[in-house]
């Protein structure tokens, strides 16, 4: 039986055990997937989601949802991610350079299997420096503005540009033979 | 303008705070062939970064039986763990004195070394984990499928002893005048106070202690040996050895800080480490290589990233030969 977003609400309140379950086994795996693009540590994604869920549950009471449960849950995994990373205390203002990794050699012409470019990708981002992955990974969340990713990591919005160009730069390296604006390539070397 | 200017505008721009000028500026960049090219790479990145670790599925059933094991204990804290917390001390202190009398009949009868029958369970299921303070201001993290048998009040103990099976961190306050003690089946660990932790699962061969800070007794039968900060303490059931050894990296806590740490260890200690971190099995064709050594700091504990790291460092195959398990093949120590 499939729920609305308000009836969960209301059975969150009657029944709180049957409606997490539900809720449960409709997004526990989104929000893991979400945290786990940021931390891509299995134990920590599912910790963090293990307790929005359960902080959901506890707080039954005070929840105060105006948005879609989607939302509500994409946001507090947002926060809560970016909770877990300045817990960690990451060494941000560090400006180490990047690993000085090369391209593939691949003709430019080349179409690409889907599940080969789904790994040069992982590949690509895996190599970003921990800091580096994770503000770029959070930049995509669109309702997050750098401002708010500086305010919640305490670092400053500076750091959090800094770190989201040098992801996109190394990233424009390594991926460069599959991007689709090859004429271009030459401008790399006009000083990015 | 550079990268990192047009990530402040578009941001800016996102939020809708992006005066005239400002908006010149964008349009003027994102219209010239280099803006042009940036752009068409920035949001083919972006999209694509979309799909960063999509081959990840984590088991919801598992999860959920995880979350309801929490539902659980949260029911049943209601009433009997509020002894263990700290905050409830101070009401405990003020009947303390109503029954102070009765209690020293109590224990006169039953004897120091008990210091009171009534105990509180704390239990952990499987993929559960569970943090307590107890009435001392020790604080206890429990892993997964573990027991720790605690007493309702340490008061006129003359030591403060807990019971455990499975496995726990403890972070021991100080009390001179009494020392802690926890009891394992076979073994007896006694501290002042420091940190450490205990792994005694009835159904594993050893028992360890693998200590942060301080000072630690550890004991079974007649033979005791003392441990200290960055020592690890093993009693073998099977040979009925106890010994200690090394532990610098305080590695036996990786499931509760979430980072294993090699400095030129041996790949033999490596994979033990990692099949009981993250509950696998290895085999290993060339049996040379697990000498080889290797030193690694792996934050993110997972799995494949560590394995990656071997792989290079040691030049070995690694491959899946079923559901938690691996076989290693090739290496060279270098």
């Amino acid at each position: 039986m499939n729920y609305s977003d308000a009836e969960l609400l209301v059975l969150l309140k009657e029944d709180p055990d049957k409606a997490v379950e539900i809720l449960f086994r409709q997004y526990y795996s989104y929000v893991c997937k979400m945290v786990y693009q940021v931390v891509p540590d299995a134990m920590v994604a599912e910790d963090i989601a293990q307790d929005i869920f359960f902080e959901m549950w506890r707080k039954k009471e005070q929840l105060n949802i105006n948005t879609s449960l989607r939302a509500y849950l994409r946001r507090a995994s947002v926060n809560r991610t970016l909770n877990y990373l300045r817990n960690r205390k990451i060494k941000w203002e560090d400006d180490s350079e990047l690993p000085n990794l090369q391209s593939e050699d691949v003709s430019i012409n080349q179409t690409l299997e889907n599940a080969e470019l789904q790994q040069v990708i992982e590949q690509a981002i895996d190599q970003l420096p921990e800091r580096c992955r994770a503000v770029f990974m959070l930049s995509r969340f669109e309702e997050l503005s750098y401002q708010e990713i500086a305010n919640q990591l305490d670092i400053s919005i500076k750091t959090v540009e800094n770190q989201i160009s040098k992801a996109l730069k190394q990233l424009r390296i390594t991926l460069r033979p599959y991007l689709s604006d090859t004429l271009l390539i030459l401008l790399l070397f006009l000083g990015w | 303008m550079d990268i990192e200017k047009y990530l402040s505008l578009r941001d800016k721009e996102r939020a809708g705070r992006l005066n005239a000028a400002e908006t010149r500026a964008l349009q003027q960049w994102t219209q010239s062939a280099t803006g042009d090219a940036w752009l068409k790479n920035i949001q083919q990145i972006e999209q694509w970064s979309g799909q960063y670790k999509s081959g990840y599925e984590p088991n919801v059933e598992a999860g959920l039986q995880r979350l309801k094991a929490q539902m659980a204990e949260a029911k049943a804290q209601e009433t009997p763990v509020r002894y263990l917390s700290v905050a409830s001390r101070q009401r405990w202190l003020s009947v303390a004195a109503a029954i102070f009398i009765l209690a020293i009949g109590v224990v006169a009868i039953r004897g120091w070394q008990q210091p009171t029958n009534k105990t509180v369970a704390v239990q952990t299921q499987t993929l559960e984990k569970k943090a307590v303070t107890l009435t001392d201001g020790t604080t206890v993290q429990l892993n997964e499928n573990s027991v720790l048998d605690v007493p309702k009040s340490f008061k006129n103990a003359t030591k403060r002893v807990v019971n455990l099976s499975g496995e726990a961190y403890f972070d021991v306050q100080s009390n001179l005048e009494r020392p802690f003690e926890i009891q394992t089946e076979q073994a007896i660990i006694a501290v002042l106070g420091t940190a450490f932790n205990v792994r005694a699962y009835a159904d594993e061969p050893t028992i360890e202690v693998e200590v942060e800070r301080g000072k630690v007794s550890f004991a079974v039968g007649t033979e005791k040996i003392l441990l200290v900060a960055g020592e690890k303490g093993i009693y073998n059931r099977n040979t009925k050895e106890l010994y200690q050894k090394n532990a610098s990296q305080l590695n036996a806590q990786a499931w509760r800080r979430h980072s294993l740490k090699f400095v030129n260890t041996p790949l033999s200690e490596i994979l033990e480490e990692l099949e009981r971190y993250h509950k696998v099995q290895f085999e290993v064709e060339n049996v040379d290589v697990t000498n080889c050594r290797y030193t690694g700091n792996f934050g993110k504990t997972d799995l494949s990233k560590v394995l990656e790291s071997l792989k290079v460092g040691l030049e070995l195959e690694v491959k899946r030969t079923g559901t938690n398990r691996y076989i290693i093949q090739g290496g060279n120590c270098k």
